[in-house]
């Protein structure tokens, strides 16, 4: 019997292999290639005109910047090169030019690692910049650490990485998660809980945390190099990277979204949704909508400076539809 | 020429970076997993060259796939577009630079305006002295058109594209690629015919062409996205062990390209594989930070006790 990922793997490659077939007179890989390679038509509509909500006393762009990209982490699945690529490619001053561009365009809002501090202090003290900083406090021996480096160097806001949090549950260490986010309360700014695995936001929840918002992926899971439904294993991220190509590698970040959007109903926090392009293999049309269609009140993406503008009018477009709020399963939290 | 690069002090600097990145989160160490270990021995010497046709050729070429933008990125959107940014003029210059102050002196590269714009620049304005092999399409408008755009550009061998060359077979225009190679050796410019298909390299033996060198692709195809059917732009070596067979009884020059799978293999792996299994020439792309670590492991390997089983054809 032909699993159902397969038909929907294949399907999605026939469309791919028929709009190849469209360029005449070039061989079999040209088209590929120059399929890969072209620029999408850029959407119509303006830049201008950003939508925000509110996190605490901060004022956010539904849509902001994904730090991985900036600190160099691509999660190219087994593609060796990506991420020392995305680190040559982004010197400080192009990380400063794309922060520039980005507040240009009403994107005022930065989510990154605390590694990033130096770099985000630069901008605002050269560049005179006032991109607001969403800390994931994953740097040090220990997540209090991590915390406060971030709120020393400024951060406006701090979560516990999604990373962090997932692994505390798995190891039995919710209590750290908990700790930590009262610690990132008590430095005055707000705090946040992240996940990979909806196990953990669960737990979280139902050991009574109070997070000032939450910091959970989603992606739609019927890409080529997403791992098939009934291959997924939970916590597949804390288990290494796996050769064989039906299981974990470094390929998926929401193994359930289905569940997901249906969890995230009961919840009445903001929620940053982030990993929606399933970093990368989804266009950004498709995974904006996607993740604010069911519910997600911010969304969190990694921008390339020659992708913010068309991003920000993709997104702006999506907001903008009358239709939206009658599609959303949740109330906008934020 | 005169191109100001200190070579020790390259590799030791890429050696402090890697080795700078202490203290990470779980999740950063998975990313930080996939790269490679330290470096090897520092190089020392002349990088081992082939004879291609008239040229002396280093075993090591540099591909051209990065510079143009066709990363072969499987279902990674975005990096055919980070590849055509990073790679400003000024940055093909400098790779190309850092090449041959590595012993790198070939470079496999397109026959397009961009391409050629910024070769003639390296030539010219940075005083490079890099071989150019030029890869051909054969449109069906003008056959010749890419050639003769090579040849007068300075290109200093020309071989048939492989897409080009599987198609032709597929499609019985032999003629097509025969014609081409001998109006390339007309031109005294070395001629080459590439495939990705072990069936479009027999093709091309059968048809007896007088070919000056091939170019087949070789990887032993044991990476991650290898795996998925259909396939998405990542495999280009579907049947490695009957290739390694059948180039054994081929007696031209053997040029091996995807051999790191576009990007899913490490040199360390690729490289040897494809020496050992019978290349005598790899092309591979390279980016500027990765040169220097890729000429010390090709060199490493070249100058060790390769288990060949064909021998060096040049």
């Amino acid at each position: 019997m032909t699993r159902k990922s397969e038909v929907d793997r294949r399907r999605f490659i026939t469309t791919s292999i028929a709009a190849s077939a469209l360029a005449a007179g070039v061989s079999f890989e040209e088209q590929s290639l120059v399929q890969a390679a072209e620029t999408p038509a850029r959407p119509k509509g303006d830049a201008q005109g950003m939508k925000y909500g509110q996190i605490g006393d901060l004022k956010i762009s539904r849509l902001f910047c994904g730090g991985n990209l900036i600190g160099g982490w691509a999660h190219s699945r087994d593609l060796i090169y990506v991420s020392e690529l995305v680190k040559a490619y982004h010197s400080d001053e192009k990380v400063m030019d794309t922060l520039e561009l980005a507040e240009e365009y009403g994107v005022n809002t930065v989510l990154t690692n605390p590694r990033s501090d130096e770099v985000i202090n630069k901008y605002w003290d050269e560049r005179g910049g006032k991109i607001q900083w969403i800390s994931d406090c994953a740097w040090g021996k220990t997540i209090i650490e991590g915390i406060q480096r971030s709120v020393d160097n400024g951060a406006h806001a701090v979560y516990v990485q999604g990373g962090l949090a997932d692994k505390a549950v798995l190891d039995g260490q919710i209590d750290l998660v908990g700790e930590a986010l009262e610690f990132i309360k008590e430095q005055g700014v707000p705090g946040g809980l992240g996940a990979h695995s909806l196990k953990t936001v669960k737990a979280c929840v139902n050991a009574g945390f109070k997070p000032d918002f939450w910091v959970k992926t989603l992606h739609p899971d019927l890409y080529w190099s997403a791992t098939p439904k009934e291959n997924r294993k939970d916590d597949c991220w804390y288990g290494g990277n796996q050769l064989n190509h039906d299981e974990f590698h470094d390929n998926i970040w929401c193994l359930n979204p289905e569940e997901t959007i249906d969890y995230m109903k009961s919840l009445e926090t903001p929620w940053i949704a982030f990993k929606v392009m399933a970093a990368g293999a989804v266009k950004p049309q498709q995974g904006f909508q996607y993740a604010f269609e069911n519910g997600a009140d911010f969304v969190c993406a990694g921008m390339f400076d020659f992708q913010l503008v068309e991003d920000v009018i993709i997104a702006k477009n999506i907001l903008n539809n009358p239709e939206l709020d009658a599609k959303r399963p949740r109330a906008w939290m934020a | 020429m005169k191109i100001n690069i200190n070579r020790r002090g390259f590799i030791k600097k890429s050696m402090i970076a890697t080795a700078a990145t202490l203290g990470t989160s779980f999740e950063e160490q998975a990313l930080l997993a996939k790269e490679p270990g330290p470096a090897p021995n520092a190089w020392e010497g002349e990088f081992p060259t082939g004879k291609l046709g008239k040229l002396n050729v280093s075993r090591l070429i540099c591909g051209g796939n990065l510079i143009s933008g066709f990363a072969h990125s499987r279902d990674l959107i975005y990096v055919s577009s980070l590849l055509q940014n990073y790679f400003t003029d000024e940055k093909v210059c400098e790779t190309l630079a850092k090449c041959e102050e590595n012993g790198i002196n070939t470079a496999i590269l397109r026959v397009d305006d961009h391409t050629i714009r910024i070769i003639n620049k390296y030539w010219d304005e940075w005083g490079g002295q890099m071989q150019w092999i030029a890869q051909a399409k054969l449109p069906s408008k003008d056959r010749k058109a890419d050639l003769n755009k090579a040849i007068d550009n300075g290109a200093q061998a020309v071989y048939v594209h492989g897409g080009v060359g599987d198609g032709c077979v597929e499609n019985g225009q032999i003629d097509v690629v025969a014609e081409a190679v001998d109006y390339i050796n007309s031109q005294d410019v070395v001629s080459g015919v590439a495939g990705h298909k072990l069936e479009t390299i027999k093709g091309y033996e059968q048809a007896g062409l007088n070919n000056g060198f091939y170019m087949k692709t070789i990887n032993a195809k044991n990476y991650w996205s290898a795996g998925p059917m259909p396939r998405n732009d990542s495999v280009w070596a579907e049947t490695p062990e009957e290739t390694i067979a059948y180039m054994k009884g081929i007696h031209k020059p053997w040029i091996a390209y995807k051999v790191l799978g576009a990007g899913a293999i490490h040199p360390k792996e690729g490289f040897k594989y494809a020496y050992e299994q019978g290349a005598d020439f790899i092309c591979a792309g390279m980016f500027d930070f990765q040169v220097a670590e890729d000429v010390i492991i090709a060199k490493t390997l070249l100058t060790s006790n390769l288990k060949r089983e064909r021998p060096w054809i040049t």
